[in-house]
């Protein structure tokens, strides 16, 4: 049930933190060893989510803070009810664990140290804890939660000239919507600002985070440069190109308007949760499997992706409204796009119109329709990287 | 001028380039959406559905403008009606 103003949604209240959009059972594999285990506990717990990192023993400086702190995140996301924690050993669970505690949720851990290292006992120890988790979970209720405590991610994927012209600007309004009623935004991507540093630093809140916004993407640049890449068939890459893209200064030219026009409140750092309600930029990789993990470890319950050609690639954790404005994509992958915008192509564009069901979409969502992505399973959580491992 | 008319997207403006909302044959007649007493031009070449195509004449070696950003720098001199992508717009950065 919608409410007519339009400034509430139906979530799941948390001890700590803000409401869930939905109620999970995650399934959290803390180290690369215990994966293919950790997956064979999920697909035993219908109904449960599942999020991995690959790696363990021998990361580094950044990467062993991020890996830790995106695992958090994941966990703290308030989407997710109740927490499985499997990893080998006690100490990296232990810590990932004593982390968590502060979100005050139901968790339960089994390490190959609990079970003498026999994987198929760890199956049937893990089964047995998620199971009684995730029925406690579903006594949970939905109740009324407010807009201002939406956490909402923005990401473009498989751009094409109507996103830039149609999806993002729409998604511009949406997130100056959302920011006039309290609640907070996120836009990633990094290289995807290029070109368009010195307007997003403008508009930021001070001068230290407008200089820190101009000085993130310059170091993406170069990071291009150093490695002797090209971002032309990268970014944009082919089928962006034959779309009708030239430049990644075009595409990002596009791809910001996802940020409307409101003020800037922080250059948050990869999955870095927000500490105030606005607008944040997320100083992150491009690729939507690494990009939208960054926003989820960071909070975000629902992510507004648009898409130009097509882009099948969902959160696990927080559903994703795919949102098209070419109708041609609309009209292929029909099962596959939440939001149809494509009218705003045509010779007359109605953009009130489209922003009001932009915006029911995001509120029935947020009340728990699923999404296509949900509905298909092409979810995923991807951690990002950032160096070498011992 | 000759064939059809098609309607075309200028998002800023002082832009240099707008978007075509169908195909364009060369001779088809431009006219830009929700400018009804902007004058129209005709594209001097093919143009695929929602690319871009150059307002205006520019030389070799200038920045291109859409939307109020610098998208890229000419590669070789442009026409208006002309179809502008990687044949001869490139990116000013990387």
């Amino acid at each position: 049930m919608l409410d007519a103003s339009r400034n509430t949604f139906q979530g799941y209240a948390r001890p700590v933190g803000n409401p869930g959009v939905r109620n999970y059972l995650l399934v959290l594999n803390a180290t690369g060893l215990t994966e293919p285990t950790a997956r064979r506990v999920n697909a035993a717990l219908p109904g449960s989510r599942f999020a991995s990192t690959p790696y363990g023993m021998g990361l580094l400086g950044v990467d062993a803070e991020r890996q830790l702190t995106s695992l958090v995140g994941l966990a703290a996301n308030p989407n997710v009810g109740g927490v499985l924690v499997l990893a080998a050993d006690r100490p990296r669970c232990d810590a990932l664990l004593s982390a968590i505690a502060a979100y005050d949720k139901p968790v339960q851990s089994v390490c190959y140290d609990d079970v003498d290292h026999d994987a198929l006992a760890m199956v049937d120890t893990a089964v047995r804890q998620g199971a009684r988790l995730h029925r406690d979970l579903s006594r949970t209720p939905r109740s009324s939660q407010p807009l201002a405590s939406l956490v909402v991610g923005l990401e473009c994927g498989l751009s094409d000239p109507t996103s830039g012209i149609a999806a993002n600007p729409l998604l511009g309004r949406l997130t100056d919507w959302l920011v006039d009623r309290g609640a907070t935004v996120i836009m990633g991507e990094t290289l995807e600002w290029l070109g368009t540093e010195s307007q997003l630093s403008a508009r930021a809140i001070g001068p230290h985070v407008g200089d820190a916004i101009v000085a993130s993407v310059l170091r993406r640049e170069e990071l291009a440069r150093q490695n002797g890449v090209s971002l032309t068939d990268i970014n944009p890459n082919r089928a962006n190109i034959r779309a009708g893209l030239s430049t990644i200064e075009e595409k990002a030219s596009g791809a910001v308007a996802k940020a409307g026009s409101g003020p800037i409140q922080s250059l948050l750092g990869y999955a870095q949760a927000p500490t105030a309600p606005g607008l944040h930029l997320m100083d992150a990789p491009a690729y939507s499997p690494e990009s939208l993990t960054g926003f989820v470890a960071a909070g975000a319950q629902l992510l507004a992706f648009s898409t130009g050609v097509g882009n099948s690639y969902v959160s696990e954790l927080a559903p994703t409204l795919k949102i098209s404005a070419n109708d041609a994509t609309v009209g292929r992958l029909a099962e596959q796009i939440d939001v149809d915008v494509s009218d705003l192509m045509g010779a007359d564009a109605d953009q009130e119109a489209a922003s009001d069901r932009l915006r029911d979409a995001v509120l029935e969502t947020a009340s728990g329709a699923f999404t296509w992505g949900e509905v298909l399973g092409e979810g995923g959580e991807c951690i990002s990287r950032f160096g070498e491992s011992l | 001028m000759s064939g059809e008319v098609i309607v075309i997207i200028q998002l800023g403006g002082d832009d240099h380039v707008a978007n075509v909302l169908d195909s364009v044959d060369a001779g088809d007649t431009l006219t830009i959406r929700g400018a009804p007493d902007a004058p129209t031009f005709p594209s001097r070449e093919s143009i695929p559905r929602f690319h871009k195509v150059a307002l205006r004449d520019l030389p070799t070696g200038a920045n291109v403008v859409r939307d109020g950003y610098v998208i890229g720098v000419t590669t070789r001199p442009v026409r208006r009606g002309d179809w502008l992508h990687i044949h001869n717009l490139k990116s000013a950065r990387a």
